[in-house]
């Protein structure tokens, strides 16, 4: 329970639950990538916009609650057909683009908090350490 | 103009006063000053959690001012360390020296 509360802190279950989204996000743009020439493939996706919604939601019931209390490890991404792009003959709204961007866009965002993370966990190790590594 | 000397100017700081003067009221001791610093990484690290937060909850995008406020919490942080290390090294000296 100490060492759960102790690695659980501050913003860690927060960017724990982000990374593990850009992470499947990330596979999902895969996958997609691969089926661009299959007929009929739809192309797969999560919404940022409902996921963070619900970590906002998360974040603000916390704030009220004894830690440790409220977790975060249940929220992930929807997924859900990617409506944009045109509707070819095949079945398929294919957009190389769109996918090269959002996989870019993606690999940022997931750097970002890995960085943000690590930045958490070293303040932590310093502290456990007692010295300025 | 150029005034004179005083001659009692130095007087008091020479062994004319008592030397077990006391601080008065509206002085902050080395305690006061060091609770001031630890009070202010403190807010610091607060600040930086609240930006972190805000960015994964989509409340802010600014993800520059985030990164900046992070490094911000971590130098004053580790500024305190190296504070405390040195403490405990002056402890330790003068623990060791022979009476």
């Amino acid at each position: 329970m100490f060492i759960d509360r102790l690695i659980n802190q501050g913003n860690a279950p927060l960017l724990e639950q982000w990374m593990r989204f850009t992470e499947e996000r990330h596979r999902l743009i895969a996958q997609n990538v691969v089926n661009i020439s299959t007929p009929g493939y739809k192309p797969v996706d999560l919404d940022e916009g409902k996921f963070t919604a619900m970590l906002r939601d998360r974040a603000d019931a916390r704030r009220n609650a004894a830690p440790g209390r409220v977790r975060f490890d249940d929220i992930g991404g929807e997924a859900s057909n990617a409506e944009h792009g045109i509707l070819f003959h095949d079945g398929q709204n294919r957009s190389m683009e769109q996918l090269m961007t959002d996989q870019a866009k993606n690999a940022l965002m997931h750097n970002m908090v890995v960085e943000l993370l690590r930045r958490q966990f070293s303040s932590l190790e310093a502290a456990l350490k007692e010295r300025v590594s | 103009m150029i005034n004179g000397i005083d001659p009692n100017f130095a007087a008091g700081k020479l062994g004319g006063s008592t030397p077990t003067s006391k601080p008065t009221s509206g002085s902050s001791g080395f305690a006061d000053v060091l609770k001031g610093h630890i009070e202010e990484v403190s807010k610091l690290q607060q600040d930086a959690s609240k930006a972190v937060e805000d960015l994964a909850t989509g409340r802010t995008e600014n993800v520059a001012g985030v990164m900046t406020a992070m490094e911000k919490s971590d130098i004053a942080f580790k500024t305190l360390l190296a504070i405390r290390a040195k403490l405990m090294d002056a402890y330790d000296e003068i623990k060791n020296i022979g009476v």
